[in-house]
């Protein structure tokens, strides 16, 4: 159950870092999907050559995913640069890389969508040498100096969109009413509104975006 | 007089089923997307260790065993041998938690492997194979490293469900039980029945329903924390409480084993439709959710009824057999339910299934396996499976109809303006299409 939700907050906890290599200490619903899919959408595109990412808890978890992908080079599949919980300190690395990916290759963005504002990704370590400090941008900002740097949105998807959270507050009203089975109902609408694209997408907790050279 | 399905049906069954499971190994092992009543994931796809392999393992040792044919054992020891190769350091098993794959230390999975790697070496040293103390050493180090070091909790005595979730999962508690059990069979070492086994074949007893008269009887929580259960009564997950339960009373002649698990069978069968189907859940005010209605999964039901059968309970199993048979797919695979698309409304499902039914998963179609290949015997005269290479079937995906199309090397949904899913097999990941609407 997507416990770690927490519906009343509009908020959603993930493990610290230092948990997330312990074994039987998943993601909540929301980052597993994200990270399924973020590795998923790469695998599909390319592959992974390059991971930025804003703090060690999605640093751990998209490289174990994105390890699975098949050997691109030996294939000549796309390269792909996946930009994880993008921080404004990040961009001038991000920069450096991007002149391999503007032609055929693509940039895969993970980051907190408008409804996850009152989200600080990896805020345990915020000034650690791991992780570093300042405001994680959201996709819209990600997105926009991607922009700049010659890079168009082409897919868009969303995790935990209006329908999701609006499902999993009632599932948890009804579990305090103690109608445990309208609350499984509830909670499999809001399951099924978990991933969403376009519009939706944009109202999320957490957004992707796959992005592509314009040259 | 009971009158069962033949075992011929029920064997033949089982020859195309393991046809099927063929076309899921990749390289390191068992793949496919997962559905589940807590959640999907038909995004990864690599090979999860995880609960698939204990019916897998015990599927192919009953093949072994009801026809003496070595090539069973050595599927047995391959499946084996992925658990091995996919083994961490720390004793977990790679990509372990089935619909959360692929992350590790899955509850019961690790455990179900476990019951298997033992079950496997104690087959492999019966017949003189050295390799068995491979396997035997795979889940020790499972157990000493992960399950009863992580899971543990000794002020309770009582395993909880994941490293910092105390809740106390029956099911899950049932599956480590008969692994420790498994273990204590093949080393003689009985100190972990005592300090571990019985406590939580306690915490079961604790946990079930026992008010004579109330259709409740018998059911166990699926869940206990803080002295309070959740007031969920799943007859799957009840089912797999039972053989731990009789391993138990075998073990130590304390009746109150035998008696839970009968009662929980009668609850069982309490609950079971004249189609031989099972609702999903049934609530401590006696309300039900239906759907989905397992389908494959319904073998481990049918094991639980069996060995109520054995000690003496009057048990038609036909209806159910019947069941799981009707999901038999012209590939050989097993639908994994019915009414997936009626999962939010509780109403009559759908004329048109839902994909998550008819999508044949290796962590559902393992139960329905393990249970029809007790059923096949030497003597029988089985033709070879000879399953169509591709099958094509309606459904609908995320509220679009599409059709449903799988090969030996593929698996794709298509909606009316292109594509929505596909994996080929052996890939660690699918692809998601557009949305038809």
């Amino acid at each position: 159950m997507d416990t770690d939700f927490i519906a009343t907050a509009n908020t959603i906890l993930s493990p610290g870092a230092r948990e997330t290599s312990r074994p039987g200490v998943l993601p909540d619903l929301l980052h597993q999907t994200a990270f399924n899919l973020c590795a998923a959408l790469v695998c599909a595109w390319g592959c992974p050559v390059r991971l930025i990412a804003g703090n060690p808890f999605y640093r751990a978890e998209l490289a174990r995913r994105l390890a699975l992908c098949p050997d691109g080079e030996a294939e000549g599949r796309r390269p792909v640069l996946v930009w994880a919980d993008p921080r404004p300190e990040a961009r001038a690395e991000v920069a450096d890389s991007l002149g391999a990916f503007l032609s055929g290759g693509a940039v895969v963005v993970l980051a907190r969508g408008r409804a996850g504002g009152r989200r600080v990704f990896g805020g345990e370590n915020a000034g650690g040498p791991e992780s570093p400090g300042g405001r994680p941008l959201g996709l819209e900002e990600a997105l926009s100096w991607l922009a700049v740097q010659g890079f168009r949105e082409v897919a868009r998807y969303g995790v935990g969109g209006p329908r999701y959270r609006f499902w999993s507050r009632l599932a948890l009203l009804a579990e305090s009413l103690g109608r445990e089975d309208l609350s499984d109902r509830f909670r499999a609408r809001a399951r099924s509104a978990l991933l969403v694209e376009d519009r939706e997408a944009r109202a999320s907790l957490l957004s992707l975006a796959i992005v592509r050279g314009s040259m | 007089m009971t009158t069962d399905i033949s075992r011929q049906v029920l064997a033949f069954a089982a020859l195309r089923l393991e046809s099927w499971l063929e076309t899921m190994r990749g390289p390191d092992g068992y793949g496919g997307p997962v559905v589940h009543w807590w959640q999907d994931n038909l995004l990864y796809t690599g090979p999860g260790l995880d609960w698939r392999y204990e019916g897998i393992i015990l599927g192919y040792l009953n093949l072994y065993r009801g026809t003496g044919d070595p090539r069973w054992l050595d599927r047995a020891r391959r499946a084996g041998e992925d658990l091995v190769r996919g083994q961490l350091p720390s004793g977990n098993f790679r990509a372990s938690c089935f619909e959360a794959n692929p992350g590790t230390g899955g509850t019961p999975h690790e455990a179900a492997c476990d019951v298997a790697l033992l079950r496997l070496a104690q087959a492999l040293r019966d017949e003189g194979d050295p390799a068995w103390g491979v396997f035997a050493e795979a889940a020790r180090c499972n157990l000493w490293g992960y399950i009863l070091s992580a899971l543990w909790d000794e002020d309770r005595q009582a395993f909880r469900n994941l490293p910092a979730d105390p809740t106390f999962v029956p099911n899950k508690a049932a599956t480590i039980a008969e692994a420790l059990l498994a273990w204590a069979d093949l080393t003689g070492e009985t100190e972990v029945v005592d300090r571990y086994v019985l406590p939580t074949l306690d915490g079961i007893l604790a946990a079930q329903v026992r008010s004579p008269g109330s259709p409740l009887d018998g059911a166990i929580d699926q869940g206990v924390r803080r002295e309070k259960g959740t007031g969920r009564y799943f007859p799957f997950y009840i089912a797999r409480c039972v053989p731990a339960l009789f391993r138990g009373y075998e073990r130590t002649g304390r009746a109150a084993y035998r008696d839970a698990a009968l009662a929980a069978v009668s609850f069982i069968l309490r609950f079971r439709f004249p189609d031989g189907s099972f609702p999903q859940v049934v609530y401590r005010d006696g309300r039900m959710n239906c759907y989905p209605q397992w389908v494959a999964g319904v073998g481990d039901i049918l094991r639980a009824m069996e060995e109520a059968r054995r000690y003496g309970m009057e048990v038609r199993l036909e209806p159910t057999q019947a069941w799981l048979l009707r999901g038999v797919q012209l590939h050989g695979g097993v639908a994994t339910a019915h009414g997936f698309g009626a999962m939010e409304s509780q109403g009559h499902p759908p004329h048109r299934p839902d994909l998550r039914d008819l999508l044949p998963v290796c962590g559902w179609a393992d139960k329905a396996f393990r249970y029809l290949t007790g059923a096949v015997r030497g003597t029988h005269y089985l033709p070879d499976p000879q399953s169509p290479v591709e099958v094509e079937m309606d459904c609908a995906f995320r509220g679009e109809r599409c059709l449903y199309r799988e090969t030996t090397a593929a698996i794709e949904v298509r909606g009316e303006r292109g594509w929505r899913y596909r994996w080929v097999k052996g890939a660690p990941w699918a692809e998601m299409g557009p949305t038809g609407s």
